[in-house]
């Protein structure tokens, strides 16, 4: 394969890199500006990654309706209002009243309504799941439900006691575990970091 | 013939829309019957309502809003006090999204904003607030703003050129901000402004978040990185509750409240016969009683 698709991307993600890291701990003259420079690409194509995005979820869609693969007629749907959205957004404005009509009818009824059902799925299976099954999920379940419960305005109104026992927990072991679990991410993304920068992992590329 | 289940294993494998009725009892109760449940305010929401009302006239504040329709009825009530009350205090404000979604709903709690100003207050586009709409988002796009506001983009939401609003005359970088306001929603982000506005300018930040959100934010909340946070619904109304505005949080709080203690009361059940089973020890049903 070309050295520029085996090599160059590593050599533009090294440099990159390199700049930024650097600007932080030298001021040289051009250095900070070139920083900024390298952030806005960044920012720039983490925008153009939205649009890919929806190119992928038309291809996806379109796809499913040509060869009217099962429920291919919600696809349908997607693509009819994918299409009204961009369509009015172009036509009137991203800020019309128009474009805000379909959002407030139809797109924020439907996300709302979609995360309310939420509620009641994770009742369900909290009901049939939520089992004491060994030590280590015992303690899960009972730390659990005394944070869960202990949050609510109507737990003080039974006794101020699950107040602070949630408050506790939150403060205290809930702390103390996610901050070891934030170092060891940390230290993670940075081997992770180190190794995409010189090249060993190059699963982002595409490759094995 | 099929074995008869007794009581006890009907509750326990209890068909999931019986749970469902019951939930939707619980959650329609205070709708017919408010029950007036005191607020308690939790730490964490009065030092980011403390933080908020002690930021002096004439402060930048950028706020970013990372909610969508799904996770908006959670943090509606906080982010628009927020912003009603910096305004109230003559603070300019910056704002700017991180969700493409995010815009209408930002122009809707503006109009929630407008219309709650105390008498004979205006704002003015422009010279108290500027709004550049969505941005990618990424942590480069946040470190990029940081770095250069008027770099990253050159025009606001509606087209107008950053550089012709007066509010932006003397906002170039992050540190020309006194505070930043992240709405996270329930997306995650909030480390994007930690570590490229916060840890790399001092900023002072605030958050608002989703109730799913809080156990991670709690970690930088007790290390003084984050000011003060309001969580969920209930942060919500403890805002409305020591701001005294009126808003939305404390009536959700209710159903919200009942259903939990329904959820309760519901596993407690479950586990209770559970973990009798497990044990071996089968409860007994004696005119009409579980003994």
């Amino acid at each position: 394969m070309a050295l520029y698709k085996t090599q160059g991307p590593i050599v533009v993600a090294f440099l990159s890199a390199l700049i930024v890291i650097v600007s932080n701990f030298v001021d040289a003259p051009g250095l900070g500006q070139l920083s900024t420079d390298v952030k806005s690409f960044g920012a720039i194509i983490a925008g153009f990654a939205l649009f890919v995005g929806l190119l992928g979820i038309m291809q996806s869609h379109v796809n499913n309706v040509t060869k009217r693969k099962p429920l291919w007629q919600y696809s349908v749907l997607l693509v009819a209002v994918l299409v009204l959205f961009i369509a009015v957004g172009l036509a009137y404005g991203a800020n019309s009243t128009q474009f805000l009509w379909i959002y407030d009818t139809i797109y924020g009824p439907l996300t709302a309504t979609t995360y309310s059902l939420l509620a009641f799925w994770v009742c369900s299976a909290a009901y049939r799941a939520f089992k004491p099954r060994n030590l280590e999920s015992g303690i899960l379940v009972f730390t659990g439900l005394l944070t869960f419960f202990g949050i609510q305005p109507i737990a003080s109104v039974i006794s101020p006691i699950f107040y602070n026992i949630q408050s506790f927990i939150m403060s205290v072991p809930n702390i103390a575990g996610s901050r070891g679990i934030v170092i060891g991410i940390g230290l993670g993304v940075i081997g992770f970091g180190l190794r995409v920068l010189l090249g060993w992992d190059r699963s982002w590329m595409g490759a094995d | 013939m099929a074995e008869k289940k007794s009581l006890i294993d009907k509750i326990q494998d209890l068909d999931p829309k019986i749970i469902y009725a019951i939930l939707l009892v619980s959650l329609l109760i205070p709708y017919v019957r408010p029950l007036g449940l005191p607020i308690p305010i939790s730490p964490e929401t009065r030092a980011y309502w403390d933080y908020i009302t002690h930021m002096p006239p004439g402060s930048v504040v950028a706020v970013q809003l990372a909610s969508d329709p799904s996770t908006i009825p959670q943090t509606r009530s906080s982010h628009q006090i927020t912003i009603l009350r910096l305004f109230e205090q003559d603070c300019k404000v910056f704002f700017f999204t991180l969700r493409d979604d995010a815009p209408p709903l930002h122009e809707e709690m503006m109009k929630w904003v407008e219309a709650h100003l105390s008498a004979g207050k205006t704002i003015t586009y422009g010279v108290n607030y500027v709004n550049i709409g969505y941005v990618a988002d990424a942590e480069a796009t946040i470190a990029s703003l940081v770095a250069d506001v008027k770099g990253l983009v050159e025009q606001d939401a509606y087209g107008n050129s950053l550089s012709s609003l007066p509010m932006m005359a003397d906002i170039n970088t992050g540190a020309d901000f006194d505070l930043v306001v992240w709405n996270d929603g329930s997306r995650g982000i909030y480390m994007y402004a930690l570590r490229q506005w916060r840890e790399k300018l001092g900023t002072p930040l605030v958050i608002i978040a989703a109730t799913i959100n809080k156990p991670g934010i709690m970690n930088y909340i007790q290390s003084g990185q984050v000011a003060g946070g309001a969580f969920g619904v209930d942060g919500g109304a403890q805002i409305e509750t020591i701001s005294g505005y009126l808003g939305d949080a404390k009536k959700a709080t209710e159903p919200g409240s009942l259903s939990a203690l329904t959820l309760t009361i519901l596993l407690l059940v479950s586990n209770t016969i559970y973990i009798s089973k497990r044990f071996g020890k089968q409860p007994e049903i004696k005119g009409g009683e579980v003994k």
